[in-house]
């Protein structure tokens, strides 16, 4: 009767355990992969606000953000008719270029010493126009977008109504 | 005849893997093990800097646009090793409701309270804030404190009283931060007239040229942004009055770095360079944050309550 076991067996079991082991490690990564995110995103929310604050503060005290150089006069102006796009390029180089966007340098509004070179920010202006009564309100949509590996794009978004 | 047990070659040889088996289970897990420490401390990391943050940002926007400093003390890099101990006396007295600037210190006083609190009716007089500080307002003190001098690490600090005849209440904020290496944690936003347009000019450094400067971390004074204000040609200290006089703040840009206070290599001193954290030390991350002055109730109560 064979009693204990073989070489092979206790090789094979090794080999088993170690593995099983090792099908953690996923879940550690997984767990630094969400700190990770939610260290982004914490600060992409903290760079919308800060946008998004500086254009209602501005506005309140009646002051102008203008563009590097002055021009435009003021980067926070809605056009009279249709919308208004510009964005401050991410220094990563991969993240894409906003389509039909003008991309504005360091400027009133924003520049890049304000927040981390992986983010772009990108603010669309337009006149309130679905509030009846054409009120003097602009309508300003924020994003805050960062490439997250290789292909992943992650964006936040914000809305605004500010008075004109 | 069937084999029974083994010899004692095939028992060392299952000995010696058996030990190299639990030493590679053991290594599994206490790499786990530092690897989830590692994750929950930056997330403590993150969780701490967002409520300082928060905290910072209430008493900026209650505080309003008003901005002053005329005569702010740093006695022996204030406050010192006993923070509580703010001397009333070292603070600036104007504005009575506004915000103190300093590169490593931000003085805010919020007047939140009527003097006297009567029945809480919406609209009804007397419940808006009336611009003085003696009643049931809040003066904090937000200051960055250097305690390690061979590493480099600060802790951020809050003293806070609710009227100029209470004590201060004392407490700290965070602990192990880097400074920036040009020694300005605190940046301000400062709404300007130029050319007839109402502008603002962001990220000034307001080191006080009266009173004693701050210095940088690695030795040189805080540079001091002030602009020529009284139309006299240069940078001077009237500037420095005329600002105080009657420019309103439009916000704080803060940035910092934070660690978890390891030793770093051969004892290296920690460095924080905002503008490149690829030239800052190993195991530091960012807050970068800007915030922005809201309160124009505030303002305007402050204005009235001065008259004019």
């Amino acid at each position: 009767m064979n009693r204990g076991f073989t070489l092979i067996e206790v090789l094979v079991s090794s080999v088993v355990f170690i593995l099983i082991l090792s099908g953690t490690l996923p879940l550690v990564l997984m767990s630094a992969n969400s700190a990770r995110n939610s260290y982004d995103m914490s600060r992409a929310n903290e760079a919308m606000t800060m946008v998004m604050d500086r254009i209602v503060g501005a506005r309140q005290v009646g002051a102008k953000l203008p563009g590097p150089n002055g021009s435009p006069a003021d980067v926070s102006e809605a056009p009279i008719n249709g919308t208004q796009c510009y964005y401050l390029r991410s220094e990563d180089r991969r993240a894409p270029r906003p389509e039909n966007c003008s991309e504005m340098g360091d400027n009133s509004l924003v520049s890049r010493s304000d927040i981390d070179g992986r983010y772009a920010v990108q603010w669309l202006l337009k006149r309130e126009d679905q509030m009846d009564g054409a009120p003097a309100i602009d309508n300003v949509t924020i994003t805050v977008s960062w490439r997250k590996g290789k292909e992943r794009l992650r964006r936040v978004t914000g809305v605004a109504r500010v008075p004109r | 005849m069937m084999r029974r047990g083994h010899t004692l070659n095939e028992l060392m040889v299952a000995v010696a893997l058996t030990m190299v088996l639990m030493a590679l289970i053991f290594t599994i897990a206490i790499n786990l093990q530092g690897g989830s420490e590692k994750i929950n401390r930056k997330v403590d990391q993150n969780s701490a800097a967002q409520s300082a943050i928060d905290l910072i940002r209430a008493d900026v926007e209650l505080a309003g646009h008003r901005w002053g400093g005329g005569v702010v003390a740093r006695r022996d890099n204030f406050p010192g090793g006993d923070f509580c101990s703010v001397d009333a006396q070292g603070l600036a007295v104007e504005p009575t409701v506004g915000l103190i600037p300093g590169p490593q210190q931000m003085v805010v006083r919020s007047d939140r309270f009527p003097t006297e609190v009567q029945g809480f009716q919406v609209g009804e007089r007397n419940q808006i804030p009336d611009g003085r500080l003696e009643g049931l307002d809040e003066e904090v003190v937000y200051a960055f404190e250097r305690y390690d001098q061979a590493r480099n690490l600060w802790r951020l600090r809050r003293a806070y009283r609710t009227g100029i005849n209470n004590g201060w209440q004392c407490m700290t904020l965070l602990e192990n931060l880097v400074i920036p290496n040009d020694g300005e944690p605190f940046r301000y936003d400062v709404l300007v007239t130029r050319s007839g347009q109402r502008v603002i000019d962001r990220h000034l450094s307001l080191a006080n040229p009266v009173m004693q400067r701050a210095n940088r971390p690695f030795g040189g004074r805080v540079g001091n942004d002030l602009f020529e204000v009284d139309g006299l040609g240069g940078i001077d200290v009237r500037d420095f009055d005329a600002l105080t006089t009657g420019s309103l703040l439009a916000g704080v840009h803060m940035r910092f770095c934070i660690g978890d206070g390891r030793d770093l290599p051969e004892q290296r001193a920690y460095e924080c360079e905002p503008e490149n954290m690829r030239n800052s030390s190993q195991h530091l991350r960012l807050i970068e944050v800007g915030v922005t002055t809201k309160n124009l109730l505030t303002w305007r109560a402050y204005i009235e309550g001065r008259q004019g």
